[in-house]
């Protein structure tokens, strides 16, 4: 309809201030949900490319315990047992000069051939040959090459297991083949390269099998494997490693959706202000003949049209932003899961799609509100404004009513422990709808109550502007809303981290019992090396060291999967070296050395809903054993879970000396600085380079690291904030400029044009002051269900609140300047325009 | 745009015809609203005729129910009690879709504020009720154009409504008023808002036009001089009509 | 014979690593032949003495070498089968590596392994390759053994013969004893094979023409007892053909009077034979006889168009002039071409006397050069 069209259309025209709004509300929210979606998406296509890039076609793999497994078996299957389709791989991490962590992959050329793995096509002709008979040879990403300057018969200088090498770059993996991004981050050896270079001389990480679907064949295979050495299915594996992000994406997911929600919010208060201004010209229309179906039409198109710049926009800015999101969501899973150096950027067009489909229908729900406002008023002036706030005022109660049901349910999903993650999630989501719900009620009894001080201390331009406030509080009521659930979210995610990283300090506090600990570097999660021999011996002997603690992480196979396994040898017994869930920690703590059992942490009870009394099944060097659960510790390190052992237990169990770390335990009046510089001597003449920490400085990097992980959600929580922000600008424009006549009169009976702007200054900081205090009790009760619920069944921790009085008085402060701030600009108009305008527009 | 939407409005309870059936017939209408919960009744049963092709001005105090009177004519409100029919069917029987198709085809409305639309120019305001009616702004261009030239604002058939002067904004007015050919035209104080010698010039125009055409005219006002031209001058009086 | 040159020298271009069908012609090939680098090997020049059994065992100083073994065999209710399996050793750099790793080996290995059934009308063919580091593959002398995966061919516990050789895949298993009946035959200038006009490309080569071969076929489930004739060719060189040279015709002929008959043509690009074809004629006592490229005069019956392209020469008249005997020859199967990263046609032949068109004897032939290029995968 081309001339009704351009009559509505044109409106925005004249108000691009209110059109960026709109669109900016829809980009942002747009731009969220994309970017974690993108990012998470990466890391997903990432992790499975480079799992199919590493894993070619085969179906099962054999692993051994921590020690590997015998290269001899590998001879074994391929010359007696005929298993023609295996393959033997070796892998593990070195460090370029830039920091980066890159994967070094030790593979057989003539047996991927075998499998028609990917790799075949890696090494051709003279570039095989070097590979094959010369030392230290490798075959780099392209990417990665490209990334780090290192062209084909480039020299490489790494660092492995905290060794420097000097690497001779053959070529590219991908040959002239164009570079192909799964492949980034990995640096292809020879497998003799690898052994070599990995310290892992006659030994293998992994056999590759391509079986066919025969459980006889596996039991086959199986019979022949030493103890300690197990064949399983490489989907089960490859899931398995994914399942472990599950939590933490969900938990992006749902802050995106927040962000949509409150970019809905948005569009809302956009399309509402601007059929609120657009009411005369609409009446017009209706008068002349225009059917409500035409102007609810012509409306939602208004929206639609929105939705869609809007969410071109948004994807834009998505697209950007998920590049660095992706950097900080790389390194989360790198800091807590697993080594992920696929860092290339996959824009997927079904994401990008998906997320304008979802602008536009957020644009278009939140437009129906309006819509059928403008529509079904009526086209006579009398009946227009004061009409709809009698009826919103009317609703308040029902409202309400709806509020506290949300609530309700709200709680009750919180509640239900059975519930999963995702119930806990929209629990959260009922829970600040109930409240904004709930919040017109709340404002129109604060403004009475505020109306009542007034009174008392006779300020006659606050009782305006409260009175103000409380008489369209269809407009205030959703823009205090909005606010309060973004300040509340801000409040509680707060809380949530404040909370989390006072319990990480106390839980440091307590297992970081040894005064200096001596590790091999870590290149990767989940992975550590293992110490010299004897090296605990030799510390122990430096004067001024009382004992010596050691312990071994090792990634072992049990009957709940892969699982961390830490077998330690405390010196003392009398403090426990964890915190138990249950009272009698210490009792427990002494049976510790002599116990046939094992403890577990608490993420990893949680997740194989494990009690104290259960057994499980483990599979040691000499074959599975069934080991009862004895305690269960809260433990912070891995939202997987830990298992631990004593050192004395693990050695009859596994045929591995090696240590991972140790821990010194000073005489009391020997000076640290001095013994540390003594470990650093004897340190100095071991080949592989070792870190010495206090326990201060452990305490300082993983609490870094913890900050690391919730940067991300530092980030997100900002930017809903900012979101809301927006919103809140927006909705205060709409209810100034309804208010504008009535601002007009009291101009032309009086009032200063300052005082006219203190009026709105006032109006919007008490809506910022209403929106703070009320944020408080949900952003308390948001930090309650993260705490307590959220956190719980994502990953298995529990947390003690810690509610601390500064966030909650920056949080209203926050609510106060930003109302304040989105005031500025209409009581800027507000002083600017003649009384006499105003009035002569009605 | 759709298909025109026209709906025989005859058909349905048309009356035996009589001889010279009014266009208009109103029959104890009543309307009020309800204020803090009371009843404040405006027109309190008002009889009516008018013919085809009459003209009729409308008088009385303020809050004396003209204005509601002029909306329940044109479709807008539906009255409490009693009967509006045009034509011979009645109006307050149609719902409010009904109406609105109704209204689009036969009436035209001319205001005090003019009512333009402001992100429209004069030539789309004036084309709008074609549009409406299913008449694309190419086809109905012309007759726009005629109209506009017929009261001398040809020229500022691109020039959007805030940069007239209010005459000529009445003009405009009366041409989108009357450029779909209603049977009906309503006038709610159109000079009220204008000098004397400009108001004198657009009645003249308005008069010229509907007589013209054979329009029906109802034209509100408060002045006696512009009540003077009408066919017949009736009055609201406490919600009911006296003849003058 | 001269086949496992070719095999060899594209062992790196493709065979081993690589999938590129664009190296695959024949110009990769000779580029890697025409190579001036010999990598430190070591050439043939010159006649050296060979020791048996050390000589069955590898020459590690050599780049390439192969123990390859043809023959025909029959099964009990008159099946007809031929077989053919060669081990092939190519050296990637001489010398032992000084390397911690055991996996770091310098010899690339490759196997091929092909059974023609006759009555079944299938020829099915298998390829295999492997490095030698942790005991994969790889060949020793003291006992006599070569391998590559669980395929292998090695001396009795004794040490000497009968060798035993077994090898299966996808449900064919061939499990043989092989016991000479005649001494190894020295080919060439007392065991010096010389390939093309540059002194150096040439190769030690030495064959036992006949051998009792006897064992079990494992073949669609059933357990079939075989017995035949078999003909080991051992050889090993640095450095053989020349880039003016295009293919061979090989034959090795088994005649029923008890003397074995060995004849390679090397042919041109330009379709003239080389000066090097010769062969050897071996008496039922075990005597040979050299053969000179104009004692033997070969001529094509029919052709044969392989499914992936190429056109072979398919059946023969051989007119062998010193002996005064015209014989034909007749491929059991007219596919029975290798197709893998090598392509190249290898079968079992009947020989039948020209004159009374009666059977007189079996053997193999051998034909490369005509169907450059490779195919992923056999007709198996």
């Amino acid at each position: 309809m081309a001339i009704l069209a351009r009559a509505n259309r044109r409106h925005f025209l004249r108000h691009p201030l209110q059109l960026l709004l709109a669109i900016i509300g829809v980009a942002l929210g747009v731009a969220m949900v994309v970017s974690i979606d993108l990012a998470a998406e990466s890391t997903h296509r990432a992790f499975s490319l480079s799992m199919e890039a590493l894993t070619g076609r085969y179906t099962h793999h054999i692993t051994g315990g921590p020690s590997g497994l015998p290269e001899s078996l590998f001879t074994r299957l391929r010359v007696e047992e005929g298993l023609r389709e295996t393959a033997p791989a070796i892998e593990g991490y070195v460090t370029v000069n830039d920091g980066s962590t890159l994967r070094l992959a030790g593979f057989d050329p003539f047996s991927e051939r075998n499998l028609r793995s990917r790799f075949v096509k890696a090494a051709r002709g003279d570039d095989a040959v070097r590979l094959l008979t010369e030392p230290d040879t490798v075959m780099l990403s392209a990417v990665t090459g490209q990334r780090l300057g290192i062209r084909p018969n480039d020299p490489m200088a790494i660092t492995v297991n905290g060794q420097p090498h000097q690497l001779k770059v053959v070529g590219y993996v991908e040959g002239d083949e164009a570079p192909d991004p799964a492949l980034e981050g990995l640096v292809l050896a020879d497998i003799a390269t690898a052994q070599e270079l990995l310290g892992r001389i006659g030994v293998l990480d992994r056999i590759d099998l391509i079986l066919g679907n025969s459980p006889a064949q596996e039991r086959q295979i199986r019979s022949l494997l030493p103890p300690g050495i197990e064949l399983e299915s490489v989907a089960g594996r490859n899931s398995a490693t994914q399942n472990m992000t599950a939590a933490f994406e969900l938990n992006l997911r749902a802050m995106s959706l927040l962000a949509l929600l409150v970019g809905t919010f948005l569009i809302y208060n956009t399309m509402a202000f601007s059929v609120l201004q657009r009411r005369e010209l609409l009446a017009t229309l209706r008068i002349i003949g225009a059917t409500r179906g035409q102007l609810l039409r012509e409306i939602l198109i208004e929206a639609a049209l929105l939705g869609l710049f809007g969410g071109v926009l948004g994807l834009a800015f998505g697209v950007l932003a998920a590049k660095g999101l992706l950097h900080m969501v790389t390194r989360t899973i790198n800091d807590l899961y697993f080594v992920l150096t696929v860092t290339e950027f996959m824009p997927d067009p079904l994401i990008l799609l998906r997320g304008l489909a979802l602008g536009v229908a957020a644009a278009v729900i939140a437009a129906l509100g309006p819509a059928l406002e403008a529509a079904w008023a009526s086209p006579l002036a009398s009946k227009a404004r004061s009409g709809v706030e009698n009826r919103a005022r009317r609703g308040v109660p029902w409202l309400a009513v709806g509020g506290i049901l949300s609530m309700l349910i709200a709680i009750s999903l919180l509640q239900t422990e059975s519930a999963g993650l995702v119930p806990a999630i929209a629990g959260v989501f009922l829970l600040l709808l109930g409240y904004g719900l709930l919040t017109p009620l709340m404002l129109l009894g604060f403004a009475w109550s505020t109306l009542v001080l007034a009174r008392l201390s006779n300020t006659w331009l606050l009782r305006l502007a409260v009175r103000g406030v409380a008489a369209s509080v269809s407009r205030a009521g959703l823009a205090i809303a909005a606010l309060t659930i973004a300040v509340a979210v801000s409040v509680g995610v707060g809380t949530m981290i404040e909370s989390f990283r006072g319990t990480i300090a106390e839980w440091l506090d307590q297992i970081l019992q040894a005064d200096i600990y001596i590790a091999a570097p870590s290149t990767a999660a989940r992975y550590s090396p293992p110490l010299p021999n004897g090296l605990p011996e030799q510390l122990g002997r430096i004067d001024g060291v009382d004992k010596t603690g050691t312990g071994r992480r090792i990634i072992i196979s049990t009957s709940l999967g892969e699982s961390e396994l830490l077998a330690l040898d405390p010196p003392y017994l009398n403090q426990p070296g964890f915190r138990f869930k249950q009272a009698d920690g210490k009792v427990v703590w002494s049976t510790f050395p002599t116990m046939k059992a094992v403890f577990v942490s608490e993420p990893y009870a949680q997740r194989h809903h494990l009690k104290v009394g259960d057994s499980f099944e483990l599979v040691t060097d000499s074959g599975p054993i069934t080991l009862p659960v004895a305690g269960i510790f809260f433990d912070y390190r891995s939202d997987q879970g830990l298992i631990v052992m004593h050192r004395s237990l693990y050695d009859r169990l596994w045929k591995d000396g090696a240590n991972t770390s140790v821990g010194l335990y000073l005489k009391a009046g020997f000076d640290l600085e001095k013994i540390r510089q003594e470990v650093g001597l004897i340190l100095s003449s071991q080949q592989q380079p070792l870190v010495v920490r206090s326990n201060r400085e452990i305490r300082a990097a993983s609490l870094d690291t913890f900050e690391r992980t919730f940067a991300i959600t530092q980030v997100l929580r900002l930017l809903a904030v900012g979101v809301a922000f927006v919103g809140i600008l927006s909705a205060l424009m709409a209810f100034q400029y309804e208010r504008r006549r009535e601002l007009a009169v009291l101009r032309a009976t009086g009032l200063t044009p300052a005082q006219a702007g203190w009026l709105v200054l006032l109006q919007t900081g008490f809506m910022g002051l209403t929106a703070g205090l009320l944020s408080i009790p949900l952003g308390l009760a948001v930090a309650v269900a993260l705490v307590r619920v959220i956190n719980l069944r994502s990953f298995g921790w529990t947390m003690d609140l810690a509610v601390s009085l500064p966030p909650l008085f920056a949080a209203i402060t926050l609510a106060v300047f930003a109302a304040l701030l989105a005031g500025l600009y209409p009581a800027y108009q507000v002083m600017r325009v003649e009384p006499s305008a105003a009035l002569r527009e009605e | 745009m759709p298909p025109s939407q026209t709906i025989d409005f005859k058909q349905p309870n048309a009356p035996v015809p009589s001889a010279t059936p009014p266009l208009l017939r109103l029959e104890e209408v009543r309307c009020g609203y309800r204020e803090a919960g009371e009843w404040r009744e405006i027109l309190r049963g008002v009889d009516l005729e008018v013919q085809a092709g009459e003209q009729l001005a409308l008088v009385g105090l303020s809050g004396s129910g003209k204005s509601t009177l002029l909306h329940l004519l044109g479709g807008l409100d539906v009255p409490s009690a009693g009967r509006i029919s045009f034509d011979g069917f009645d109006l307050a029987g149609l719902g409010e879709p009904a109406r609105t198709l109704w209204r689009r085809q036969h009436v035209g409305f001319i205001y005090q504020f003019f009512n333009l639309i402001p992100t429209l120019s004069v030539l789309e305001n004036v084309l709008l009720p074609l549009e409406l009616n299913g008449i694309d702004e190419k086809a109905g261009r012309e007759a726009g154009m005629g109209l506009l030239d017929q009261v001398e604002l040809a020229d500022r058939a691109g020039a959007y409504p805030d940069k007239l002067s209010g005459g000529e904004q009445q003009r405009v007015a009366m041409v989108r008023a009357l450029i779909h050919q209603p049977a009906l035209v309503l006038a709610d104080e159109p000079t009220g808002n204008l000098d004397f010698a400009t108001g004198e010039k657009v009645l003249d125009l308005l008069d010229s036009l509907v007589r013209a055409q054979g329009r029906t005219l109802i034209m509100v006002t408060h002045s006696p001089e512009v009540a003077r031209r009408a066919d017949r001058l009736i009055r609201l009086v406490d919600g009911r009509l006296e003849a003058v | 014979m001269n086949i496992k040159i070719y095999l060899s020298s594209i062992f790196l271009t493709w065979a081993l690593l690589a999938c590129n069908q664009q190296k695959a012609t024949d110009e990769g090939v000779a580029a890697t032949l025409r190579e001036p680098d010999f990598a430190g090997f070591e050439r043939a020049y010159a006649p050296r003495t060979f020791d048996f059994p050390a000589d069955h065992g590898p020459h590690p100083d050599f780049r390439d070498e192969w123990w390859y073994v043809t023959g025909n065999l029959d099964g009990p209710n008159g099946q007809r089968f031929g077989f053919q399996i060669t081990f092939f050793r190519h050296g990637l750099k001489r010398g032992k590596p000084n390397r911690a790793s055991q996996w770091a080996g310098q010899d690339a290995n490759m196997a091929h392994f092909a059974l023609t059934d006759v009555e079944g009308k299938q020829y099915t063919s298998f390829q295999r390759i492997s490095r030698s580091g942790v005991g994969l593959a790889g060949a020793q002398t003291e006992p006599f053994k070569v391998w590559l995966d669980d395929w292998r061919m090695e001396a009795s516990p004794g040490g000497g013969f009968p060798w035993h050789f077994k090898a299966s895949q996808a449900g064919i298993e061939l499990d043989l004893k092989l016991d000479p009946r005649k001494p190894p035959v020295l080919n060439g200038n007392q065991g010096l094979s010389q390939k093309s006009a540059e002194p150096g490309n040439a190769s030690y080569y030495y064959s036992i023409t006949r051998m009792d071969a006897k064992g079990m076929l494992k073949l669609s489930g059933k357990d079939i007892p075989v017995h035949g004739l078999a003909w080991l060719d051992r050889e090993w060189s640095t450095s053989m053909l020349a880039d003016y040279q295009a293919g061979w015709d090989w034959f090795s002929l088994q005649l029923d009077d008890g003397t074995d008959l060995m004849f390679f043509r090397l042919r041109h690009k330009d379709g003239s034979d080389d000066p090097t074809s010769s062969g050897v004629l071996i008496a039922q006592d075990g005597q040979s006889s050299r053969l000179a490229r104009e004692e033997v005069l070969i001529e094509a019956l029919g052709s044969w168009e392989s499914p992936a392209g190429g056109v072979y020469p398919s059946g023969w008249r051989l007119t062998i002039k010193p002996t005064n005997r015209v014989i034909t020859i007749h491929p059991v199967l007219a596919d029975q071409e290798f197709r893998h990263d090598a392509r190249y046609w290898e079968g079992a032949v009947d020989v039948l006397d020209a004159v009374s068109g009666k059977p007189t004897g079996r053997g193999y032939v051998e034909l490369t050069g005509y169907a450059p290029g490779k195919v992923e995968r056999s007709g198996q």
